[in-house]
């Protein structure tokens, strides 16, 4: 029998990560939620999280150094993926309705002003046209293996 | 502010030109277009500008008269010269009855696809599918296939289509093709982008459109004419009167009956142009005045 806590059967997160210039990701905007933050220094905090049905997309993850990892994951088109909301993103989200296609693409980094703190990741947000093809499907409708 | 959708611009031109504003009363004399409380209809634009005999057309009639005649140049005998002779008047009328025909269908589907694009709200995945199977013709697959090759290649987006448009002061109506926006680039993108474009900009690379709002007339015949221009610069003078809005791009759209290609002609010094239609309604409506006085003048001596 299988151990269920090998290494291969550890569920990935489907959150994209921004971890190097260029990371892009279209899909439909099938649900918007609000989690609790796992920030350091803002816990208990509200923040937004978009979830999209990909049509494409690649990005990075990151490794404990915050460096990017290679090969980026490629995104399959038809799988539920979510991005983590930042205040440009929000605001840029606003005017996104449900079943809209929307892009997401990490663009810059802009140097922090203080010593210390982390660059400043541009996600910049494509508002697309109503996707004919959703039905309301989200993640939560997929069949488990 | 947001952005003007093609919703916004729809309300602004169903408000401007509500439907009882126009309607058209055409006849076997010609189309017109009747206003209400106002007697006599209006002609269209084709009618008041049939006056400019176009060079090219007239040589092409004269070239397919003289086709006939040699085809048939070994038959032609004292008894039926006169039926060859008709029958060679006759042989561009045929052909030009043929092409006015398959030019009205391709109208047709074009007005049947957007309007469904329009309810829909996308653009919808298959254009010659519009075309009934008992209808196709070679040519129309050719032509509405060029238009979805040009409506995704300009990320076109109709707002209005087969428009009815008047002018009281020239006492002038017209049905104006299509309305809508085309996105052209303001920066290019990479080259070998298979672009995936999401609003105005590719997600993929630098690629940035720009939206225009654009006056679209659609022309099947074999080749562009100048009266062609004529006739778009009075579609746009009628149309911004009556709404207000600005239409920065007024093109012709040709759509090829044979290999699914489509060209393309922007109008230039628009308002030049229209100051040059207004005077060519001026000498037809001295040519109409000619006419009718000169039927008052049959005097015998």
């Amino acid at each position: 029998m299988d151990n269920l806590f090998d290494e291969k059967n550890e569920v990935k997160s489907s959150f994209v990560s921004w971890g190097a210039v260029g990371d892009w990701i279209k899909g439909t905007l099938v649900d918007v939620r609000e989690i609790e933050s796992r920030l350091p220094g803002k816990e208990g905090t509200r923040v937004k999280v978009y979830e999209l049905k990909a049509k494409a997309g690649s990005f990075h993850n990151i490794d404990d150094k915050k460096n990017p990892i290679d090969p980026p994951i490629e995104i399959e088109d038809g799988t539920f993926w979510t991005i983590g909301g930042r205040p440009g993103i929000d605001n840029s989200m606003r005017n996104i309705r449900l079943g809209q296609i929307v892009g997401f693409k990490f663009k810059e980094e802009i140097p922090a002003k203080t010593k210390g703190f982390s660059a400043t990741k541009v996600i910049k947000v494509y508002a697309g046209e109503m996707d004919p093809d959703w039905q309301g499907e989200t993640a939560n409708d997929v069949e488990m293996p | 502010m947001r952005r003007a959708t093609a919703e916004d611009i729809r309300i602004i031109i169903r408000e401007k030109i509500p439907q009882q504003s126009v309607d058209i009363a055409h006849n076997s004399e010609g189309h017109f277009y009747k206003r209400p409380h106002i007697e006599c209809p209006y002609p269209s634009v084709n009618g008041k500008i049939n006056i400019i005999k176009e060079k090219g057309l007239m040589d092409w009639k004269m070239n397919k008269a003289l086709d006939y005649v040699f085809r048939h140049i070994k038959e032609i005998t004292e008894k039926n010269a006169m039926e060859i002779r008709d029958n060679a008047e006759m042989a561009s009328v045929v052909e030009l009855e043929e092409a006015g025909d398959i030019g009205t269908e391709i109208h047709n589907y074009r007005e049947t696809i957007f309007k469904d694009w329009i309810r829909l709200g996308y653009r919808p995945k298959d254009f010659i599918s519009y075309i009934p199977k008992d209808e196709e013709d070679i040519r129309a697959v050719s032509a509405i296939g060029a238009l979805e090759k040009f409506c995704k290649d300009y990320f076109y987006q109709p707002i209005v289509t087969e428009q009815y448009v008047y002018n009281d002061k020239l006492q002038l109506g017209g049905t104006l093709d299509d309305i809508g926006f085309i996105y052209l680039p303001v920066r290019q993108g990479m080259h070998g982008c298979d672009h995936d474009v999401i609003g105005d900009a590719c997600i993929k690379c630098e690629l940035k459109l720009k939206r225009y709002l654009a006056l679209i007339d659609l022309k099947t015949s074999n080749y562009f004419k100048n009266t062609y221009w004529i006739q778009v610069a009075l579609y746009y003078y009628m149309f911004c009167q009556l709404t207000g809005l600005k239409l920065p791009i007024q093109m012709i759209l040709k759509l090829d009956k044979y290999n699914r290609t489509y060209k393309i002609e922007r109008l230039k010094e628009i308002s030049k142009l229209v100051r040059i239609s207004k005077e060519i309604l001026k000498v037809s409506d001295g040519m109409e005045l000619i006419t009718k006085l000169r039927e008052k003048e049959f005097v015998t001596i």
